[in-house]
């Protein structure tokens, strides 16, 4: 792309809700002006979209929901079974499969083939086999896409990780969110284009905020974070002392002051950040009530397994739901609590339980209301786990190591063809070998489904064209619709 | 000491002695006893002693060698080594019809009864102290005095007392005085669990000695000669609750004997004489026989927690265990003995070096073990020494601290021998290539040659004057940060991908001055502050800006938000609150609870930092690069996960959000309020003055002030109607508020400070 106009909008700096098109824009921006305070005449500056002022492809999906399983899920367990794993139970993995092969915790050890203890069955008119662990999503079959031939580079998951979201395994790209909003805009005037919502056990692995940084992108496009517990948005409330009321009050004071700067000076900046404030004011009576699913249906919450004023997976999905009703780009949801070295089955039991019903429920939910035909949801991990056994494996017990040569993820709606298995692993589950689909593949047909040629959205830093797919990645033509 | 170890034992001959693996036993004339017979994998000896003595202190087991054992050692087993893996005794009446009931020799007070206390969860019943309940006060009185010690003089031993409650605590405390050291069995009742304190411990522990069960339960407790106090903690669970104490009729005439501590002459690495009071048949105590210089007498010692006896003697029923999976690893020959001497647990708390000596007979001990006997009185009892001993921990302590102090700065060094350094092929670290050395690009000028190429010559050649590399790339940076854009746009990018200068001749000039001025930073920021181009009016006239909206050409003065560090810093200035303190650690001010712990492994706490580390520099901030300080990082302060020589400008709500709602920039506001109202004169005009002076360096204009002059105004009013919002925001942050202020008037000048904060010019450079 020509980056001149980006270094542009760098200047003019106004692309927080940047906007979808330009007509959109400047409509929406006069009616974000508050017309008594600034008259007739006030003449908004013309508004860019987006860095793409163009699409490449007509777009099937307009907005992401990815449900980001932290700690990387069991494939082996979830969604791709292989009874010769299972035959083998407890005998030496055969060494044709591990030899010279990047191994993590297991390096150096005894390796035992081990096969799930959990019953699989297909499902639906696509016949998708999935394990009795999730039973809500396979009633879903129909609707997703399961992709079994995934691999990954990263071994670690601080590594992994980085590379599922942001296109490589070193530190400091920005995320796939934040390309998006970079890249796209914001569909709303009230809500950032990329939020990030958080859950499960906080002992197993760390978030870093830089999972949804901006990097070398300016910062407005880094993912916000909504927590449930304490404020939703850092700082969102108002201090103690200072109602509503006041605040409006002196927010008018510092508008209309602002104003007369904005006459007196001509800087457009001053016209962003007057801007800025009113969005802000609104967004801390949005934010609260958005963040608020008491008023959801007693079926829509039962339907999620959502509790309001809880802090779980469970309400981070209804509230995905809600924030892309609402015109967020990007909804980056992570749930940690995956890592299963030992004691997989009682684990992996419980950290299906805690996401399984309302992963699909999601998925139900925005096909009601008809927002799945342009919603892609994502769900996976950072990569795989091992058919080799770790730690105990004793009375039924067992765990799986770290694993990039193979795993499984599911997408869905806009844009994915629905009710299709894709790809295929060797028949002990280690290497994926048919439709083989590497990360920046992904990355890449993700950006297809939003219309984008992964190679054309980029931006130069230290006097290169950096882009989300690094410099691989080819569109996997067989999971469109 | 010394007596009570090696002395005052008396040997015991065993009355009767069994095994069920079918060992014989030899009873030989200095009591000891040698085993003979069949010789099982696993065995255990059951030695029954009868002595009149009381109140035993500890019992003796000696391991002796005889010729006629394997090796000439101490044990069955062939390689030498024994490894006894249990070592348990009960103790019982020698006469059970003379010993003591409850009403004997016991006097009694009446219980006194306090609470009920509420417990806000059933955990906090369990593990809240209510009171001192290692030593009770009956004076004391709870909960403002409502709650106090009740004496219940009427109530009766068995008779069921009734509460009421739910997650209640109530204590119930009497006194019993004995004659002489005795057990005392117990029956008591409730609905709910019960934990018990006699004489300020816990003689189970920190157990409950029962839990929630209608059935009672029989406790024993040794009671010391003279009075004994005795505090009882009843846990309620629901509803009504019921409790029932009684003294047994019946007398304590058998128990087993627990043991507080062992020691011994000579424990194996891993087979400590502890483990033999452990429970667990897989570890012991062993002796190393296996070399024959340990082959050897042995001694070990046992220390019941409570003296044993009875009022008619004790019959000992002792048993020792054999249970290890070394097999046959049996004591061969042994001698039990008994003491009444005082002073063996702190015995068994000493160190092995110093115990060793004291077991050894007279001139037994080595000269090496009187070393360490003499090295251990020197440290811990003599009076010549001990002082010294103890400056000199001392010392060593502040030293230790002392470099504790001392950052530890990493400093690189050349190695002696240069690495061979080879290409990695396709960046693959297994891949070597051919061999590189280290050197400047080709089209760059050379290295200085007649030097060796480490890091000295590439700090000499990038300063060198004859090139203007360097400078060039630094004094762009230096217009980059006085006018929010370099002359070359790519800061970091001079090369074939980056943009050309736009003023090529002021760059080299800039460039030459540099390293004329020998480098001289502060000059040459001077220069560019100083120049007219920097001092033009920021206004921006609508057809330059249709023309050069970048103002690439410079025709007016620059004008871009300030950076992070520089608004907070600016706003702490203001209110004089700023710790202009310099250099030192990195501190931690405000940010909300639970940042680091929601997203970090355990243990990651961010503690917030008190007084003065509150109102640092920005620069001082703590810098987590996994979880950045959040009201830095709204305002585009980068994660420093890639080197950023050009941060981005942006403007965002949450921007907003941190200079209206974060508590840096409350508590500032309300600070400069006080300092409006203190320093700049007694009229609202004259404060508003002050105020903006302070902040925007400027009056505000006649329209300026009718805003701000209106707000002062309704906040005036506002407050007026709602004293406690105005109390609370007067009172956010750690700085204590102005007492002798007008509460209103500090309040309406707070919210004008709030206002100013937020300002488009008080967060804009112009």
């Amino acid at each position: 792309m020509n980056h001149i106009p980006e270094i542009h909008q760098q200047l003019t700096r106004r692309h927080f809700f940047g906007r979808s098109a330009r007509g959109i824009g400047s409509m929406a921006l006069a009616s974000l002006l508050n017309k008594q305070l600034f008259g007739a005449d006030a003449k908004p500056l013309p508004a860019p979209a987006g860095a793409l002022g163009q699409l490449h492809f007509a777009p099937r999906a307009k907005r992401i929901i990815y449900l980001f399983m932290s700690g990387a899920p069991s494939q082996l367990d979830l969604y791709d079974y292989k009874p010769k794993l299972i035959e083998l139970n407890g005998k030496p993995m055969p060494e044709s499969f591990t030899k010279g092969q990047r191994i993590a915790q297991l390096a150096g050890q005894k390796l035992t083939c081990v096969g799930t203890k959990f019953k699989f069955q297909k499902y639906g008119q696509s016949g998708a086999e999935i394990s009795e662990l999730l039973p809500h999503i396979a009633k879903i079959s129909d609707h997703i896409a399961i992709v079994r031939s995934l691999h990954t580079e990263a071994i670690n998951h601080d590594p992994g990780v980085t590379l599922m979201q942001t296109g490589t395994q070193q530190a400091g790209r920005p995320a796939m969110g934040s390309w998006l909003s970079y890249g796209l805009g914001s569909e709303n005037e009230q809500l950032p284009a990329f939020v990030v919502l958080t859950s499960g056990a906080g002992q197993d692995q760390p978030l870093l905020s830089r999972y949804w940084g901006s990097g070398f992108l300016p910062s407005n496009h880094q993912g916000v974070e909504f927590r449930s517990q304490g404020e939703p948005i850092l700082f969102v409330s108002n201090p103690k002392g200072i109602t509503d009321k006041v605040r409006r009050r002196l927010l008018d004071g510092v508008q209309q002051i602002n104003q007369m700067k904005l006459e007196a000076v001509g800087d457009p900046e001053i016209a962003t950040r007057i801007q800025a404030y009113e969005m802000a004011y609104r967004m801390q009576t949005s934010v609260p009530e958005l963040m608020d699913i008491k008023n959801e249906s007693p079926k829509i919450l039962e339907q999620y397994g959502a509790e309001p004023g809880k802090s779980s997976f469970a309400n981070n999905c209804l509230l995905a739901r809600r924030l892309v009703e609402r015109g967020v780009r990007f909804v980056q949801l992570y749930h940690r609590g995956w890592d299963q070295h030992s004691n997989l089955p009682s684990e992996i039991a419980k950290t299906c339980q805690n996401t399984d019903q309302a992963s699909a429920a999601l998925i139900h939910d925005l096909h009601q209301r008809g927002l799945l035909d342009d919603t892609l949801v994502i769900w996976g991990g950072e990569f795989g786990r091992t058919p080799m056994n770790q730690g105990d494996m004793s009375d039924g017990n067992y765990g799986r190591d770290h694993h990039m040569k193979a795993f499984s993820i599911w997408m869905a709606g806009g844009g994915i063809r629905p009710g299709m298995t894709l790809g295929a692993t060797d028949e002990l589950g280690y290497n994926a070998v048919d439709d083989v689909v590497s990360v920046n593949d992904l990355q890449a047909t993700v950006m297809r489904c939003l219309g984008i040629d992964h190679q054309k959205l980029t931006f130069r830093f230290q006097g290169r064209d950096f882009r989300l797919t690094d410099v691989s990645g080819e569109v996997v033509q067989k999971l469109l619709a | 000491m010394r007596k009570s170890a090696g002395a005052g034992w008396a040997p015991i001959e065993p009355w009767e002695i069994t095994s069920p693996a079918g060992a014989s036993f030899k009873k030989l004339e200095d009591k000891s006893v040698l085993v003979g017979g069949a010789n099982a994998d696993q065995d255990t000896y059951e030695i029954t002693l009868k002595t009149s003595l009381r109140n035993l202190t500890g019992i003796r087991l000696e391991a002796l060698t005889d010729d006629s054992l394997p090796g000439k050692g101490a044990s069955r087993s062939t390689n030498g080594n024994f490894v006894l893996t249990g070592f348990e005794t009960e103790a019982q009446a020698a006469d059970t019809t003379q010993e003591p009931g409850p009403g004997k020799g016991l006097d009694w007070s009446g219980w006194s009864v306090l609470g009920p206390f509420k417990a806000a969860s059933a955990k906090e019943v369990f593990e809240k102290a209510f009171i001192t309940e290692t030593a009770v006060d009956l004076t004391q009185t709870y909960d403002d005095g409502k709650i106090k010690w009740t004496a219940k003089p009427d109530w009766k031993e068995g008779q069921v007392q009734s509460f009421e409650g739910e997650n209640q605590v109530t204590y119930l405390y009497r006194t019993l005085t004995a004659k002489t050291g005795r057990f005392l069995k117990l029956s008591v009742g409730s609905d709910g669990g019960m934990q018990v304190w006699l004489n300020g411990a816990q003689p189970f522990g920190n157990k409950i000695v029962r839990g929630v069960s209608p059935d009672p339960d029989e406790i024993v407790l040794y009671l010391q000669p003279g009075e004994n106090k005795l505090l009882l903690k009843l846990h309620h669970g629901n509803g009504a609750f019921g409790f029932y104490f009684v003294p047994l009729a019946e007398p304590v005439t058998r128990y087993p004997v627990q043991f507080s501590a062992a020691a011994a002459d000579y424990s194996q690495k891993d087979f400590h004489i502890r483990s033999t009071l452990d429970g667990k048949p897989e570890t012991g105590w062993a002796v190393d026989g296996q070399e024959e210089k340990n082959r050897v007498r042995r001694q070990a010692l046992f220390v019941p927690r409570y003296p044993i006896g009875f009022a008619t003697g004790v019959i000992l029923k002792v048993r020792l265990k054999f249970e290890s999976a070394n097999k046959q690893s049996a004591i061969g020959r042994f001698r039990l003995a008994v003491t009444g001497a005082g002073g063996l647990e702190e015995f068994a708390a000493l160190p092995q070096s110093v115990q060793t000596p004291l077991l050894a007979e007279g001139a037994q001990a080595s000269e090496e073990q009187t070393k360490g006997l003499r090295e251990y009185y020197r440290e811990t009892f003599s009076p010549e020494t001990k002082g010294l001993n103890e400056k000199l921990a001392g010392v060593r302590n502040s030293h230790k601290e002392l470099n504790g102090r001392i950052p530890t700065i990493r400093v690189m060094e050349e190695m002696p021998e240069p690495r061979v350094t080879q290409i990695r092929v396709r960046g693959d670290y297994r891949n070597k290539g051919e061999k590189v050395t280290a050197g400047v690009p080709h089209s760059l000028p050379p290295l200085p040659s007649g030097t060796a190429t480490n890091r000295l010559a590439l700090a000499r050649w990038l300063v060198d004057p004859n090139h203007p590399l360097v400078s060039r790339v630094t004094v762009n940076r230096y217009w980059q940060q006085a006018f929010g854009m370099g002359l070359v746009k790519t800061g970091n990018e001079f090369g074939t991908q980056g943009e050309l200068p736009s003023h090529p001749e002021l760059l080299d000039w800039l460039a030459r001055d540099f390293i004329d001025s020998g480098w001289d930073i502060k000059a040459t920021l001077k220069k560019l502050v100083v120049s007219a181009t920097y001092r033009q009016s920021s206004k921006m006239r609508p057809e330059l800006l249709v023309r050069d909206p970048a103002n690439r050409l410079l025709a007016r003065g620059p004008r871009f938000r300030m950076p992070a560090e520089v608004i907070r810093d600016n706003a702490l200035a203001y209110s004089g609150l700023l710790e202009r303190q310099v250099g030192g650690p990195s501190v931690r001010p405000y940010q909300p609870a639970g940042l680091w712990e929601d997203k970090m492994f355990g243990g990651n706490k961010y503690d917030v930092g008190k007084g003065p580390e509150l109102y640092r520099r920005s620069v001082y901030t703590l810098w987590k690069r996994t979880v950045l300080n959040p009201t830095l990082m709204t305002f585009d302060a980068p994660d420093r996960a890639l080197c950023t020589d050009q941060r981005s400008m942006t403007c965002t709500p949450l921007q907003a959000f941190v200079t209206m709602n974060d508590k840096t920039f409350v508590e500032t506001a309300r600070v400069f309020a006080q300092r409006v109202m203190r320093e700049g004169g007694e009229t609202p005009e004259d404060r508003l003055n002050y105020a903006y002076k302070v902040a925007l360096a400027r009056s505000p204009n006649p329209k300026e002030r009718k805003v701000l002059t209106d707000i002062y105004e309704e906040m005036t009013v506002n407050y007026q109607k709602d004293l406690k919002a105005a109390v609370d925001l007067i009172t956010a942050g750690d700085s204590k508020r102005a007492e002798n202020l007008n509460e209103l008037q500090l309040v309406a000048w707070t919210a004008v400070a709030n206002v100013i904060f937020n300002l488009d010019e008080t967060v804009t450079k112009e």
